[in-house]
């Protein structure tokens, strides 16, 4: 790092706006870690997965970690868990972000003051909220069972029961299999509530940006209300959602605090991770489960892969729907 | 019309503010009640007995001012590793002209493609074989890039006129003294915005640090605070102390800068 | 101009602090992983030696005053005890330290197959080496160690049994009971599961509580059982599970017949002993390390009663805890120190002193005649129901390294079937074949 002082410094003498040496050395801090900590790990990681990797390597098995992952009921129940509640999580997040951002849009008082509070969870500790919430949720002593007692409701079990919530609503019959469990419930739920406030100030400044002639020539034409939101205003946030969309699918697939802290994190005797019955095992507590609690390195690293393939193919095609949906003012 | 209007978006809003602020409200409460009022019913929603010494309780309980000592340095240092690398990465592509530029962007750009699942455990591998394990930094270096603070400081830097970059380049003004003395004292709101988003993802963050770190007195705040949940604690009242403490900086600094870290990233989806 | 000599100034102004700062953390010593390494001790000074536990709280205080009495009387060593999580996280960051070269010199092992998996690694000094050695055991001293301590530590190592790992916390399950409340209600201590279910439904019924047993689901209580039913967790030879045998489908069939009852419902984590204080239930089933903490949080409300735990057709019960283990990786000077720490933890004052203070079981026989263990029993006769346990009690098969991922497999199972999600037998049959299967690698 010396060096950029001496040599450049040497190059400069005399040479109007140059730069050229100059800016691969400014760029090379940035570019060193993030080919050290995010490039480098993409080719290590695929290598690590070729192996069966304990705590030190111990042969090389070539494909058969992925076989075994396709044979594993494990992986493929965390995948179907996952899908509950990224389907659970983007839609609420981005309808509800785009609500609020929405009524704020329209001149009301004290924005800046629901602004504050709407985002307020998204930069707090997930950790420290997700204790909050479980002991909201505490199935004998929780405010949420509190209020039910008191309106004589029946008090569900939340972060503990298993059962789908379908079932527990007098849907389908029982069948342990179909839907999320009232558990994934809950925590797609505080996820939702973690995550609502950013997506309503990402909708905030797109809205805002819209110029507001547009507004009133489409008044002008006689557009009112819901209409106006529904072909002008939607169409010209389309932007916006697209990269919400995208934003909000990879984070709820790489979710891993909250779902850790509300029902994870292992009692002493060795459970593993994922709540009851495994019902809100998503795919990260499985590859960290696996990598951290039982040690099989290689096994989890070929996991994590096998989400980063599954994640790439629904950026892809989140990508060629927007391309086709998505208006860009000014072209 | 128009005024009900504002009121049913008022009641709206209202009621949605209420849902998102009451856990906080709630866990406040809660970390003075004491135990027995907690799990008293119906629970209060005002304690009886205001329980100050909960918190010290909690302090005494876990080693919580060694977790935040901890998380301080690890933030501090991720947040003035993120501004320094980003700030110089953003000025050259901003400014400065190199064959390659734009695939170097495009390289950049595509980093944010792989997820962190993907980089946890090879992470790993690379921080033991170094000797990091268990060190500042283990929880710093690997987080000291981020491209999206690039991008918003490139956005930034963009935003200084051009012809300032076109009369030093005319007086043979080296890129160094330009971004020193031109670029950053113009560009100081964006990179306290960087500097302090990247603070709170790093305060904030849960999977690396408990990967990094093994030891009780290397633990940051998010880990210690997991881990004090998991021992033999019944005692919610003490959790909710403890929650509170480790929420507080976090909201207090985004208190204090709420305008700028709004817009900060709420810039971030304009790009699109 | 004047601006060549200021940009080289300010640009390695700028990167000598930045040096200077990565320095300045380096040599904070935050680089070097903690260890017994360091520098080469000088002759005289102790050697330290880094022992890793999963004791908190009070727990951890006891332990740092013992290891401060060893340090005291054994000026040749210095032992570090160092607090690294519960059991699981405890193991997690042995694994992890293991793979970065950095583990202690020694530490607690209390997850399932811990120790086994450690062996299997090659990670372990067996402490039969050093208790055969010349700071060894003598064959009275070890027969005075309880048996069963004994069967839980011993593996094969090259074709002989040997003593790998080394007792450190023992407990077992026992039953807790609201005695006020009993009394109250006039009914006497249940010695029997009748008994419980009996003396639940009358608390039931006279509104006194809103069930009689809380529960975090375990596959403990089910192995008590299960034992008590006559049947075993395991084969003999450890490559099968025996779980879903008749026995066990007894076993689990009353948990779940409890459950339907409604005399015991569900809980998580350490959630019972509130409602135990809270007066919600008025039976429970743990460790005997539990009593402090509920007696902690009832600060005199009412009675704890402690009681072995209840009979089925026979007796039987679960030994708990965790064992010690020295890694190979030591210096030979700290691995004789953890041996001489752990001996000196066996040691009958020792034992008796820990065991008093901390509500673990004492690791020998001689220990229940020091003084500590007396006043113990004299002021808490309570404390006696665990040491009666211990002629009946089962260890957990956590000398098989593969029980780690075979008991979230049984708890699953445990928990299906008692929720009614499932049928017992179905449930134990398919846990016991997932299970088979790992044991067959």
């Amino acid at each position: 790092m010396v060096l950029t002082g001496v040599s450049a410094a040497a190059r400069l003498r005399g040479r109007p706006g140059r730069g050229r040496l100059a800016g691969y050395l400014y760029l090379a801090p940035a570019a060193v870690l993030l080919a050290a900590f995010h490039i480098y790990p993409l080719f290590y990681g695929a290598y690590v997965s070729l192996f069966r990797w304990g705590l030190t390597r111990e042969a090389f098995v070539g494909l058969s970690n992925y076989r075994a992952l396709l044979h594993d009921a494990d992986f493929w129940r965390a995948l179907l868990v996952t899908t509950y509640y990224v389907i659970g999580v983007v839609p609420a997040e981005i309808v509800l972000g785009f609500t609020v951002a929405y009524l704020l849009s329209q001149r009301i008082h004290g924005r800046a003051a629901y602004r504050l509070v709407y985002f307020l969870p998204y930069i707090t500790s997930m950790v420290a909220m997700g204790l909050v919430w479980s002991w909201i949720f505490n199935a004998n002593f929780g405010l949420l069972n509190a209020l039910l007692r008191v309106l004589h409701l029946p008090t569900p079990r939340w972060l503990l029961e298993p059962r789908s919530i379908l079932a527990l609503l007098h849907f389908g019959r029982g069948l342990f299999a179909a839907g999320p469990s009232l558990a994934l419930v809950c925590v797609t739920a505080v996820t939702i509530w973690y995550y609502t406030g950013f997506h309503a100030v990402v909708y905030l400044a797109g809205l805002t940006a819209i110029p507001t002639e547009i507004h009133e020539a489409a008044r002008l034409d006689g557009a009112g209300g819901f209409g106006l939101l529904r072909r002008i205003t939607l169409p010209l946030v389309s932007p916006t959602t697209f990269f919400l969309a995208v934003v909000a699918t990879i984070g709820a697939v790489q979710s891993f605090a909250i779902v850790y802290t509300l029902t994870g994190g292992g009692v002493s005797g060795g459970a593993e991770a994922g709540g009851p019955l495994g019902t809100t095992r998503v795919v990260t507590l499985f590859i960290f489960t696996t990598f951290y609690t039982e040690f099989r390195v290689g096994y989890a690293t070929a996991a994590a892969f096998v989400v980063f393939a599954i994640l790439l193919a629904l950026t892809a095609l989140q990508m060629r729907i927007g391309e086709r949906r998505v208006h860009y003012l000014g072209g | 019309m128009r005024i009900s209007r504002t009121a049913a978006a008022h009641l709206l809003l209202l009621s949605g503010a209420a849902v998102t602020a009451f856990p906080f409200l709630w866990m406040l409460t809660s970390s003075l009640k004491s135990n027995v009022e907690a799990i008293r019913f119906p629970a209060a929603l005002v304690p009886h007995d205001w329980l100050w010494q909960n918190y010290a309780r909690a302090l005494a309980a876990a080693p919580f001012s060694r977790y935040f000592l901890n998380s301080l340095i690890q933030s501090t240092g991720v947040a003035a590793c993120v501004t320094l690398t980003s700030a110089l990465a953003a000025y050259a592509f901003a400014f400065l002209e190199f064959p390659g530029r734009r695939i170097l962007f495009g390289a950049f750009i595509a980093t944010l493609l792989v997820p962190p699942e993907i980089t946890l455990i090879p992470n790993f591998v690379v921080i033991t074989a170094l000797h990091w394990y268990n060190t500042f930094l283990a929880l710093i270096i690997p987080m000291g890039a981020s491209v999206l603070s690039v991008f918003l400081l490139r956005q930034v830097f963009l935003g200084i006129p051009r012809h300032l970059w076109d009369a030093a380049r005319v007086d043979g003004c080296p890129p160094g003294y330009f971004l020193r003395r031109i670029v950053v004292p113009l560009s100081r709101p964006g990179l306290a915005v960087v500097a302090l988003l990247a603070f709170l993802r790093a305060w904030n963050d849960l999977l690396w640090p408990l990967v990094a770190t093994s030891t009780d007195n290397m633990r940051t705040v998010q880990v210690g605070l997991l881990a004090f949940s998991q021992n033999v604690s019944t005692d919610y009242t003490l959790l909710m102390a403890a929650a509170v403490m480790v929420v507080l900086p976090t909201a207090g600094a985004f208190l204090l800068a709420q305008r700028q870290i709004i817009e900060g990233i709420g810039t971030t989806g304009l790009r699109g | 101009m004047a601006f060549d000599n200021g940009t080289r100034m300010g640009r390695r102004a700028l990167l000598g602090r930045v040096i200077g700062a990565a320095g300045g953390l380096a040599l904070d010593g935050w680089i070097a992983p903690r260890g017994s390494g360091g520098s080469a001790a000088a002759a005289d000074a102790p050697v330290p030696v880094a022992f890793w536990h999963a004791n908190s709280g009070p727990l951890g205080t006891i332990l740092s005053d013992l290891a401060g009495q060893f340090n005291a009387s054994h000026p040749t060593y210095r032992l570090q005890p160092e607090f690294v999580g519960n059991y699981t996280a405890l193991n997690q960051k042995i694994m992890s330290s293991v793979a970065a070269g950095a583990q202690p010199d020694a530490a607690q092992a209390g997850a399932y197959g811990a120790v086994a998996a450690y062996l299997r690694a090659g990670l372990l000094v067996p402490v039969q080496r050093f208790a055969d050695g010349p700071d060894g055991l003598s064959r009275s001293s070890l027969a005075d160690i309880f048996p069963g301590f004994r069967e839980d530590n011993t593996y094969r190592v090259e074709h002989k049994a040997a003593l790998v790992s080394w007792p450190f916390n023992k407990s077992v399950l026992v039953f807790y009971y609201n005695g006020t409340m009993l009394k109250s209600l006039g009914l006497d201590v249940p010695r029997t599961w009748d008994d419980v279910a009996a003396a639940s439904e009358k608390a039931m019924r006279a509104g006194a509580v809103a069930a009689g047993m809380g529960w975090t689901p375990g596959s403990e209580l089910f192995a008590a059982l299960l034992y008590q039913n006559g049947g075993r967790l395991l084969s003999m030879d450890d490559t099968s599970v025996l779980f879903h045998a008749e026995a066990g489908v007894r076993a689990l069939a009353f948990l779940k017949d409890l459950y339907d009852r409604k005399i015991m419902y569900l809980t998580k984590q350490f959630d019972w002993q509130n409602d135990l204080v809270a007066q919600k239930i008025c039976f429970a089933v743990s460790t005997i390390v539990s009593q402090q903490y509920i007696q902690q949080d009832l600060k005199g409300a009412w009675d704890l009663g402690v009681a072995p735990l209840p009979a089925g057709a026979n007796k039987a019960t679960i030994l708990f805890g965790s064992n010690g283990v020295i890694f190979a990786k030591a210096r030979p000077e700290a691995q004789a120190g953890a041996w001489a720490f752990f001996k000196w933890w066996a040691e009958p004052e020792q034992t008796a002193l820990w065991a008093a203070r901390s509500h673990y079981l004492p690791l020998r026989r001689s220990a229940l005649a020091m003084p500590p263990m007396r006043d113990l029993f004299a002021r808490d006769p309570r404390q006696r129901a665990a040491l009666e346990s211990l002629d009946y009690a089962h260890p957990m098969p956590d000398n098989v390294a593969a029980w780690v991922r075979i008991d979230p497999l049984l708890q699953d199972a445990i928990t299906k079937a008692v929720v009614g999600l499932q049928a017992p037998r179905d449930a134990l049959q398919e846990a016991a074949a997932k299970a088979n299967a790992i044991l067959r690698g």
